[in-house]
C-alpha cells in the first residue's frame, strides 16, 4: 500500500482528466450540499378564527400536544408548539375559485381531528395527517362541523360529528360515525332558509338559519332544535325581533357549552342582544362607550366546552381603545347577567378563552402586557409585562395583535402559565409564552403574488474617491490618496485578527451554509415580495429568506389596492411598485423598506440618465377583452403608432404572451456540432410567443412572431388538449418550450398524460451556413429579407406530470447552459420544482436511430418519447414544497451558479449550477488532502535531491 | 312543519362507483405506514384532477367516480409508482370500474393485464421503486484509481526506472561487460544525443508528447 500522500498526489494529477470525462449534466442535488444550499419557509396562511385554533395531544397517552389550526387559505396544519415548525398539513378545497368556509374541531376521538370544507368532512389522524375517514357531500357546501357532545352512557364512547350542508334552497343537518365517517341519520329542511351555525348542548342540537327580509336588509334569525338520538327535529322558533345587521357574520353563536347563546350588536352598536338558545327572551344591554368613541368590532368568546362554566366575554374595540364585559348565564332560569368590566386600555387588544375542568379563563393580550383573569371573578390572576417589539424606526406602524388563541395551565400554588398563539396585524403568527415571545411565523408570506430579485446597493465610495483623485491636480490627488490609504490602515489590525480565524475556518467550518458562503459572491441578494394583501415585505436571500422589513402599501396610500402589482428593479438597492389601477408609483430603499425621499430620487435620476441615444422601441400590449395583440411605437412616450395587430384564428382564446426575458445574454451565436461544424442560432431579440386555445375543438396554437415585422414565423397547433389545465410557455436564446395537458376523454389513439415541447431556431438547416442572412453586414426585420424564416426543430415529450409554470436558469454571461425550471401542477399535494437540462431535451435528437459518434459527441442521446421527470432534476430535493405558483431565476457573481427563487403558498429558494460549479471549489473538494499532498511532494522533492545531485557529479568522473 | 322531512337511520344508500387503491408491503415498501401524509394518488380524464390523500390504512379512496376514462398515477416524496388506467362505465349509480396496467408513451388503447373490476374495487399498486434525489461525489477508488492509462503508464515507467539496476546487478559477468561497453560507445557520441537520464527527464517534451508529435516530425 503506497503512502497516504502518494495518492493524494495521484487523485490530484487525476483531477483534470475526471473532469473531462464526466462533467456533472445535470444540476442534482449533492446529498451533503441539501439544507444548505437552500431554504423554504412552510407557511400556512392566517388562521381563519381563534375558535378553530386549538391545542390538542395528537394521540393519548402523548406529553405534549400540538397546535391544530385551519387558515383562510384553506389549509389545516399542525404545528409544533416547540419551535413553530408545522408536523404536517393538508390543503382543503384549494382549486375551487369560489371562497369556501373551513372548519376544524378537535376530533371526537383524541387521535383525530375532523375538517369540513366545500363538500366534504374528514378527519385526519391528529399525530401524522392521514386521513381516518371521509365523507363526502354530493351537492351542497359545508357550513358547519360540530363534535356531538352528549352523554351516552359509559364513559370514553365514541363521540359522533354533526355536519350541516347548505343545498341551494336546502339544509342537511348530518349525524355522522365518529369512527367510519358513515351517516348514522340526516335531517332535511326545505323551508330556503340559509344554515348558518351548528351547535350543540348535552340534549339538544341547535341548527341557527337566517332569512333576509325584504325591508331594510335586515335578517331573521330561526333556531331549530333536534333530537341527536334520531335526527328528528323538536322545534324551530323564529326570534321576535329582526336582527338588524348587514352582514350575518357578525353574529355570534356560541356552540357546544352547557348554554349555548347568539350574541349580536345593533347596528349603531348601541346595545348588545343575547339569546339563549332554545329560550325565546332576548336580554338586551346598553353599550356605552366611555368616551362617545365609534365601536369598530364586537366580539364575542365563550368556551367551547359541554362541561364548563356558561360564561362568555364581550370584546368592544374602538378605533383608540379596548374593553370587555363578562357575562354569566343562569342555565336553569336561562337569565343572561353581566358579571363584571374588564377595564379600558388603549390600543388593540385580543382576547381568547380557556378552559381548566369547567373553570373558564380569559387570556386578554394588548400592546404591551399579557393578563389572565377568571370567568368568576375580575381579579387579575397572572400579570406579564411584555417585551418591547423591535425599534419602531424601521416600522412605520407598531404591530397589533388581532386575535390570540391560549392553554393556561394552573401549576401548584394557585399560579398560572399561559401560552397564546397571537395573529398580529402585520401577519406574523407569534407564540408567547409567559410575555416572553417563542417563535414566530411570517404568515403574511403565505400571500405571496409577486417577487423580483433586487441587487444590494452598489458601494460607490471607491469609485468616488478614484475619481476625485483622478481630476484633481498631481499633489492634491496625491495627498488625498495617501489620506485614504492611512484611512483605510486603520482597519488592518482588524482585519489580522480575523486571519487566523479565516484561514482555520476555510479548513474546518463545513457546516456553513452555502447561501451564506456565496454573499461574498453575489448570493445577497434582496428578495421583494408583494402580497395579494397589499403588503411588500423584504427578505435576505443568502440568509435563508429571513424578513428584513414588512411594510403596508396601503397605509403608504389607501387609494391604491396595491394588488396586484408590479414589481421592478430599477436601480441597484431600490424596489419600484406599481399599482394596477392607478399606475402610481412607489419606490422603496431594498435595504430599509423605507420609500426613497423626493431628493433621494433626484440625485438618483440625476446619476442613472442613460446617454445611449433614444432607440425606437416596439411595444405590445396584449388585450384579454379584445382578444388581440397589438404592436405599437411611442417615440414620445404618450402617443401610440399602432404598427401591427395579432388576430388568433376564428374560435380560438388568446391567454398568454410571452417575450424574451430582459436579461437574456446569449454566449455563443452557434452551437458546435461533433464534427466541428457550427449550426448557427437564429437569434432574434424581438421574438413574441402567442398562446391561443380553442376550448371547444380542445386546440391549442402556438405562434412565434417577429415583433418588429409580425411576420409570423411558426405555427404549431395541438390537438386533444385540455385547455382548463395551464399551458405554461417560455422563449429564452433561440429556443423555446411550453407544456400542456392531453385530455383522456378525447380519441382513444393518442396517448394520455401531459406533454412538454421543445422547439429550436437554427439560421439554416446546414451546417456553417447562415441562410439568407450570410452575405449581408447589416439584418433588418423589416427589410428586404423579411422573409427569411428560421430552420425550425422541435420535439415532444411525454412527461409524467403536469407543469404548470416555466422558465429557465439565468445567468451573468449566458455562457452556462440554461436549465428549463418547471412547477409542477398541483392543488392539493406538494409540488416539484424541476431543472430540466435543456441539452436532454434537445430537439435534435436523433429519432428512430441510435446518435452517430458525432452526435454522441455533441450529447444526443436516441429520442424517447416518454421524458421521465427524474427526481435528481428535482431541485427541491425532499423538501416538500406545497402549492408553489410561479419561480423567478437571477443571475448571481458567479457565472455558474444562478439564483432560484420559487413561491405559492409556501417559499422555496436556491442555487442551481446547470452546468456545474466550475468556477468554486465544490463541497467534494478536500483542503487537507490538497495540504498533504503538497507536503508530500515536497518532501519527496528534498528526499530525492541527494541522490540526483550524487548522480550528476558521479556522472562527469565515470566519463573516463 | 310540513318543511321537514325526517330520514331515518336506514337510508336507502345508492351507493355509487367506489374504487380504492391500496399500498400492500412489499419488497420495495415493507412499511405502507411509514409513507408521508403528503402521499396523494390523482386521477385525471379532463378538467381539474381527483385526489385522494393516503389513509391511515394505506389506501386512496375515490367514491362518487363520473363514467370516463381515467389515468391513475401517484404523488409520492420517497417511492415512484406504475401509472394506471381507470374505465368508469354505465349508467348513474350502475357503473362498472375497471382498472388497468397502462403505460406511458403508448396509445391509450395499448393496455396491460386487467386489475379489478366491478362496482367496488381494490386494486393493489405496485411501487416502482424509491427516488434517489441526490448526486454522489465521485469520491475515490482504489480500482477506478489503477484503471487509468496514465497510472499504469507511470507505473510501468517507475518500474522501469527502479527494477533496470536491479537486472542489471544480477546478469551474469560477460553480458554486463558486454552492455557496459555498448553505453560507453553511446557515451562516446556526440553531445547532441544527450545520454543522461536526468536532464532527459527533465528536458521531456510532455505536451509534445502528449499531443502525439516527435521531435523528428517538428525537425
Amino acid at each position: 500500500m503506497p503512502p497516504r500522500w502518494l495518492l493524494s498526489a495521484a487523485t490530484s494529477c487525476l483531477l483534470p482528466a475526471l473532469l473531462l470525462g464526466n462533467l456533472p449534466s445535470a444540476s442534482a442535488v449533492f446529498a451533503d450540499e441539501a439544507y444548505k444550499s437552500d431554504f423554504h419557509l412552510s407557511l400556512i396562511g392566517y388562521p381563519r378564527n381563534p375558535d378553530l385554533t386549538f391545542f390538542q395531544a395528537p394521540y393519548s397517552g402523548s406529553k405534549g400536544s400540538l397546535l391544530y389550526t385551519v387558515t383562510d387559505k384553506n389549509v389545516i396544519a399542525a404545528v409544533n408548539p416547540k419551535d413553530g415548525s408545522t408536523v404536517w398539513r393538508q390543503l382543503l378545497e384549494h382549486n375551487s375559485s369560489s371562497p369556501t368556509e373551513s372548519f376544524l374541531r378537535p376530533g371526537p376521538a383524541q387521535d383525530v381531528v375532523v375538517s369540513g370544507s366545500g363538500h366534504k368532512v374528514e378527519a385526519w389522524s391528529a399525530a401524522d395527517g392521514k386521513q381516518a375517514w371521509r365523507n363526502d357531500v354530493k351537492s351542497g357546501q359545508v357550513r358547519d362541523v360540530e363534535v356531538l357532545q352528549i352523554e351516552e352512557g359509559k364513559e370514553g364512547a365514541e363521540k359522533d360529528v354533526l355536519a350541516l350542508v347548505q343545498d341551494e334552497k336546502t339544509s342537511i343537518l348530518k349525524r355522522l360515525n365518529g369512527k367510519t365517517g358513515e351517516v348514522v341519520w340526516e335531517s332535511l329542511d326545505t323551508s330556503g332558509d340559509i344554515p348558518f351555525q351548528l351547535s350543540s348542548s348535552l340534549t339538544t342540537i341547535f341548527v341557527v338559519s337566517y332569512t333576509s327580509t325584504l325591508i331594510g336588509g335586515n335578517v331573521k334569525v330561526k333556531v331549530a332544535s333536534y333530537d341527536p338520538q334520531t335526527g328528528r327535529n323538536i322545534d324551530k322558533q323564529t326570534l321576535s325581533t329582526e336582527i338588524d345587521i348587514s352582514h350575518p357574520e357578525n353574529i355570534f353563536v356560541g356552540a357546544n357549552s352547557a348554554a349555548p347563546v347568539i350574541v349580536w350588536a345593533d347596528t349603531s352598536s348601541k346595545t348588545l342582544k343575547v339569546n339563549v338558545l332554545g329560550s325565546k327572551s332576548i336580554s338586551s344591554f346598553s353599550i356605552d362607550s366611555p368616551t362617545g368613541e365609534e365601536i369598530r368590532d364586537v366580539s364575542v368568546h365563550a368556551p367551547h366546552q359541554p362541561n364548563a362554566l356558561p360564561h362568555f366575554l364581550v370584546h368592544y374595540q374602538t378605533g383608540k381603545t379596548h374593553w370587555a364585559e363578562v357575562f354569566h348565564i343562569n342555565v336553569k332560569k336561562g337569565k343572561v347577567t353581566k358579571a363584571y368590566d374588564l377595564p379600558k386600555l388603549s390600543g388593540t387588544g385580543a382576547f381568547s378563552v380557556s378552559t381548566i375542568d369547567a373553570n373558564v379563563y380569559f387570556t386578554r393580550v394588548t400592546d404591551d402586557e399579557i393578563i389572565i383573569v377568571s370567568s368568576a371573578s375580575h381579579g387579575i390572576l397572572s400579570r406579564w409585562p411584555k417585551k418591547p417589539v423591535v425599534p419602531a424606526t424601521q416600522r412605520l406602524v407598531l404591530p397589533h395583535a388581532v386575535q390570540a388563541s391560549s392553554e393556561v395551565v394552573a401549576k401548584p400554588g394557585n399560579t398560572f402559565a399561559v401560552r397564546s398563539v397571537v395573529l398580529y396585524s402585520d401577519g406574523d403568527w407569534k407564540l408567547v409564552k409567559n410575555g416572553e415571545e417563542d417563535w414566530i411565523r411570517p404568515e403574511a408570506l403565505a400571500y405571496a403574488d409577486e417577487a423580483v430579485f433586487v441587487d444590494p446597493p452598489e458601494d460607490l465610495s471607491l469609485a468616488l474617491n478614484l475619481e476625485v483623485e483622478g481630476h484633481e491636480n498631481v499633489v492634491k490627488g496625491f495627498f488625498h490618496r495617501a489620506k485614504r490609504h492611512l484611512h483605510d490602515l486603520q482597519s488592518l489590525p482588524a482585519r489580522l485578527e480575523q486571519l487566523p480565524q479565516l484561514v482555520l475556518g476555510s479548513f474546518f467550518k463545513k457546516s456553513e451554509s452555502i447561501l451564506v458562503r456565496g454573499k461574498r459572491y453575489g448570493f445577497d441578494k434582496i428578495l421583494a415580495i408583494a402580497t395579494t394583501e397589499g403588503r411588500l415585505l423584504g427578505l435576505d436571500f443568502a440568509e435563508g429568506g429571513k424578513v428584513m422589513w414588512n411594510i403596508n402599501l396601503k397605509a403608504l396610500d389607501p387609494n391604491e389596492q396595491w394588488s396586484p402589482v408590479k414589481l421592478d428593479t430599477a436601480v441597484a438597492g431600490t424596489i419600484t411598485v406599481q399599482g394596477y389601477q392607478s399606475k402610481k408609483v412607489l419606490e422603496f430603499n431594498a435595504t430599509t423598506g423605507l420609500p426613497l425621499t423626493p431628493e433621494q430620487l433626484v440625485n438618483r435620476v440625476a446619476v442613472a440618465t442613460p446617454e445611449t441615444p433614444a432607440r425606437l422601441s416596439v411595444y405590445y400590449d396584449f388585450s384579454e377583452i379584445n382578444n388581440v395583440v397589438q404592436g405599437y411605437q411611442s417615440p414620445d412616450g404618450i402617443e401610440r403608432q399602432e404598427l401591427w395587430t395579432f388576430q388568433p384564428p376564428p374560435g380560438e382564446r388568446i391567454i398568454v404572451v410571452t417575450s424574451r426575458a430582459a436579461h437574456d445574454p446569449v454566449a455563443s451565436i452557434g452551437r458546435v456540432l461533433g464534427d466541428r461544424r457550427v449550426l448557427y442560432k437564429y437569434l432574434n431579440p424581438n421574438l413574441v410567443l402567442i398562446t391561443s386555445v380553442s376550448e371547444a375543438s380542445g386546440k391549442a396554437t402556438f405562434t412565434v412572431l417577429d415583433g418588429v415585422s409580425s411576420n409570423v414565423l411558426h405555427t404549431s397547433t395541438h390537438v386533444g388538449v385540455d385547455t382548463s389545465q395551464p399551458i405554461p410557455a417560455i422563449l429564452s436564446e433561440n429556443w423555446l418550450a411550453y407544456s400542456f395537458t392531453l385530455n383522456t376523454s378525447s380519441s382513444a389513439a393518442s396517448a394520455k398524460g401531459s406533454s412538454l415541447t421543445f422547439t429550436e431556431f437554427y439560421e439554416s438547416s446546414i451546417p456553417d451556413d447562415r441562410g439568407p442572412l450570410g452575405a449581408s453586414d447589416e439584418v433588418s426585420s423589416v427589410g428586404k429579407n423579411d422573409l427569411s424564416l428560421p430552420h425550425v426543430v422541435s420535439a415532444s415529450y411525454l412527461i409524467p406530470h403536469p407543469l404548470s409554470y416555466l422558465t429557465t436558469t439565468s445567468t451573468l454571461q449566458g455562457i452556462t447552459t440554461r436549465s428549463l425550471l418547471g412547477i409542477t401542477h398541483s392543488s392539493d399535494y406538494p409540488t416539484t420544482l424541476y431543472s430540466l437540462p435543456t441539452n436532454a431535451l434537445s430537439a435534435r435528437r436523433p429519432v428512430g436511430r441510435d446518435p452517430t459518434p458525432q452526435e454522441a459527441m455533441e450529447g444526443l442521446s436516441r429520442y424517447a418519447p416518454v421524458f421521465d421527470l427524474a427526481p435528481p432534476w428535482a431541485i427541491n430535493h425532499k423538501r416538500e414544497i406545497w402549492g408553489l405558483k410561479k419561480v423567478i431565476s437571477s443571475p448571481s457573481g458567479l457565472e455558474s451558479t444562478s439564483l432560484v427563487f420559487a413561491w405559492g403558498l409556501d417559499l422555496f429558494g436556491t442555487v442551481t449550477a446547470p452546468s456545474g460549479t466550475f468556477d468554486m471549489l465544490g463541497g467534494g473538494f478536500d483542503k487537507i488532502q490538497m495540504l498533504i499532498t503538497v507536503a508530500g511532494l515536497w518532501a519527496g522533492v528534498l528526499g530525492v535531491a541527494p541522490f540526483v545531485r550524487r548522480k550528476q557529479i558521479n556522472t562527469p568522473w565515470q566519463m573516463s | 312543519m310540513q318543511f321537514f322531512t325526517l330520514l331515518a337511520s336506514i337510508i336507502p344508500l345508492s351507493v355509487a362507483s367506489r374504487l380504492a387503491i391500496s399500498i400492500p408491503a412489499s419488497a420495495q415498501i415493507p412499511q405502507p405506514a411509514s409513507l408521508s401524509s403528503s402521499t396523494y394518488a390523482i386521477l385525471h380524464s379532463s378538467g381539474p384532477s381527483l385526489t385522494a390523500p393516503l389513509t391511515s390504512r394505506n389506501t386512496f379512496e375515490f367514491g362518487s367516480l363520473e363514467p370516463g376514462s381515467y389515468l391513475l398515477s401517484v404523488y409520492c416524496r420517497d417511492y415512484a409508482f406504475e401509472p394506471l388506467r381507470v374505465d368508469v362505465s354505465g349508467e348513474a349509480d350502475e357503473e362498472t370500474v375497471q382498472v388497468w396496467q397502462t403505460f406511458r408513451g403508448n396509445a391509450w388503447d395499448n393496455k396491460g393485464e386487467l386489475r379489478g373490476a366491478g362496482k367496488d374495487v381494490t386494486v393493489d399498486i405496485r411501487a416502482l421503486g424509491s427516488n434517489e434525489y441526490y448526486q454522489s461525489r465521485g469520491g475515490f477508488s482504489l480500482l477506478s484509481f489503477f484503471k487509468n492509462p496514465m497510472i499504469l503508464m507511470s507505473l510501468f515507467s517507475l518500474l522501469v526506472i527502479g527494477g533496470l539496476p536491479w537486472i542489471m546487478n544480477n546478469m551474469d559477468p560477460e553480458t554486463k561487460a558486454e552492455f557496459e561497453a555498448m553505453q560507453k560507445q553511446r557515451r562516446e557520441k556526440p553531445a547532441s544525443s544527450p545520454s543522461d537520464t536526468a536532464s532527459q527527464i527533465q528536458n521531456f517534451d510532455m505536451a509534445g508528447w502528449l499531443a502525439g508529435s516527435s521531435k523528428d516530425k517538428r525537425g
